[in-house]
């Protein structure tokens, strides 16, 4: 069991699952909140869009190559938990 | 320390480019080609409906209003949509749109002569749709899949660039050495375009997020998503349901009226939501040719009691960057030279993502390691690499041989890409000789059917010396660029070493 955890292909499993599923979560955050603070009805929207589809792809790079996945996921976390609060406070 | 953390960085992201590479290249590579292929759909269009007439009217904007309402009228009188794009310096003909049962129907015709084409085909427009929905998957899922292609390209790319360290000082280099060779190749192709690369891929997946992945802004703002597109020029119509029939008025004082408001007094199309019922709708969209945006100004008329419900003249700066990205990808403002640039791009981009898992390959027969995993790799190269093509080849065949009365016939063309496809896959997996043996053979046939494709142009009356008196450039640019690939598929053939 310990060899599986250990394995290389579980490691780079483990960083693209957290990767995509993290990484989208945090873009679909930055688009809300972007959304919400720009206060003209469509710029905000379409410039959350940009903006967060540019973060998604600079995010997964991210946790793929991070030297320490569990202090990147923390990071992440962090910045997902943040974005929440504040969108949740704006809208 | 701080080089020893950078190198650090570039050893960890160097495995990352190889496999996430290697794990998107085969579906990349399909959706490239599909788009390189899609950059020239509209003349694509033409080629696949040879009966049109060779001489067509000149852009009359009430003439081609009536000629198309007529026809749309007499074909689908049931439709919740009719839209017609009036001709362009690209698209000479009136090209006209209906949805009907959930269906997109498509035809061109020319005013003179309004009748369309017997042959059923859905032509250059195929292409477009294999480049963004994949053909025979549910669009929803394929956005979503998309999308995750589209960012492990991104990360491919990015991390490529990172990991090399050299980048720009081997820019130049090119070597002998078989492995080198293909190193060398692949990191010209992808540092030449690496900008349109990442223009195109960024800009293809904004285009997925306006269409469902990445709405959460607008589904925070705006409680009906409808309206959200609507405000952006995206028309969407309200389903058939039980309406009320009433004959449809003439639209000739709407176009008059139109025309004062637009600078260009010029229209791209014009779209009727609901015809012949009594919430019918007329949208009239200016003509933005060669401006670097997707959003034009547009104008919404209730078409029973003749008022202007909306009249959207200019956008603001998040519309325009959003527009302009969109236009990016779709290339709607180009000329003839930038298309071919887009082309190019194109084409080198297939080529880099071909010479990526050559190069994988190649770099583990070295080492002799892996030799299944290599064997596999080897195949569905062989098969995507040159079977996709080849079998796009045989898309344009049977726009030819089909019978013209077959029903369904532009379904059945699409069913004669994806089986020949099949056949390959089949052929190359479970077949007996080497692949070296199984390259050679399928870069002569598809030499052959290359070189005999401007044969076909012939029995449909557009023989190339014709085609030449007549100076048709979409049929000389597909009969020329058909020979000059039978020839690179010669060159290669006799280039591929009897080495594995």
């Amino acid at each position: 069991m310990h060899k599986i955890f250990s394995s290389k292909a579980f490691i780079l499993g483990l960083r693209l699952t957290f990767g995509i599923l993290g990484g989208y979560l945090l873009a679909a955050l930055i688009s809300m909140f972007l959304a919400l603070l720009i206060p003209h009805p469509i710029n905000g929207i379409l410039l959350g869009m940009l903006v967060s589809l540019l973060c998604y792809p600079l995010v997964l790079l991210w946790l793929l190559a991070s030297p320490k996945l569990g202090n990147s996921i923390k990071y992440l976390t962090a910045l997902i938990v943040i974005l929440a609060i504040c969108t949740k406070l704006i809208s | 320390m701080h080089t020893e953390k950078s190198y650090s960085w570039r050893k960890r992201l160097l495995p990352i480019h190889q496999w996430s590479g290697l794990l998107i290249s085969w579906l990349l590579f399909v959706i490239f080609l599909g788009g390189t292929l899609s950059v020239f759909h509209r003349e694509l269009d033409l080629w696949f409906k040879p009966e049109l007439p060779h001489i067509h009217s000149s852009l009359n904007i009430q003439r081609d209003t009536q000629a198309g309402i007529n026809y749309l009228q007499q074909h689908a009188p049931q439709a919740t949509r009719w839209q017609i794009n009036y001709p362009s310096t690209r698209q000479p003909f009136i090209e006209l749109s209906w949805s009907q049962n959930n269906k997109q129907h498509q035809a061109l015709i020319d005013a003179q002569q309004p009748v369309e084409t017997p042959r059923a085909t859905q032509g250059g427009n195929f292409f477009v749709e294999l480049h963004h929905e994949l053909h025979y998957l549910p669009p929803k899922f394929v956005y979503f899949f998309l999308t995750l292609v589209a960012v492990l390209a991104l990360v491919t790319l990015l991390s490529g660039v990172i990991s090399y360290r050299r980048i720009f000082t081997d820019f130049f280099l090119f070597r002998r050495a078989k492995q080198q060779r293909w190193f060398d190749l692949h990191r010209l192709l992808a540092l030449l375009p690496l900008p349109f690369y990442l223009m195109i891929i960024y800009s293809g997946l904004v285009i997925l997020g306006i269409h469902g992945v990445m709405m959460y802004g607008a589904a925070a703002k705006y409680p009906q998503m409808g309206q959200f597109y609507e405000n952006l020029g995206f028309f969407r119509m309200p389903a058939r349901g039980e309406l009320t029939q009433r004959p449809l008025n003439s639209v000739d004082s709407y176009l008059q009226q139109g025309m004062l408001y637009f600078p260009e007094q010029d229209f791209r199309l014009i779209s009727i939501n609901n015809p012949n019922t009594t919430v019918a709708k007329l949208t009239l969209v200016a003509n933005k040719e060669h401006q670097l945006s997707r959003f034009a100004e547009f104008q919404i008329y209730d078409l029973t009691n003749g008022k202007l419900l909306t009249n959207k003249q200019g956008y603001g700066w998040g519309e325009d960057l959003f527009g302009a990205t969109i236009a990016l990808h779709t290339a709607i403002f180009a000329d003839y030279p930038i298309l071919w640039l887009y082309f190019l791009g194109g084409l080198a981009g297939c080529a880099m993502i071909a010479s990526g898992t050559f190069l994988w390959v190649n770099k583990r027969l070295m080492k002799q390691t892996s030799t299944r995993n290599i064997w596999w790799v080897d195949r569905l190269n062989l098969s995507v690499i040159l079977g996709f093509p080849l079998s796009c080849l045989g898309y344009f065949y049977a726009n030819r041989l089909l019978p013209v009365g077959l029903l369904e016939r532009a379904d059945w063309e699409i069913h004669c890409l994806f089986l020949s496809w099949l056949a390959i896959i089949l052929w190359t997996f479970f077949s007996s000789p080497s692949i070296t043996i199984k390259w050679k053979f399928l870069l002569r046939v598809g030499a052959v059917f290359l070189f005999l494709l401007p044969v076909t142009d012939i029995w449909v009356g557009h023989p190339i010396w014709q085609n030449i008196y007549q100076q048709d450039g979409v049929y000389l640019s597909i009969e020329l660029m058909a020979w000059l690939l039978a020839s690179c598929c010669i060159l290669a053939a006799n280039k591929i070493k009897m080495e594995r």
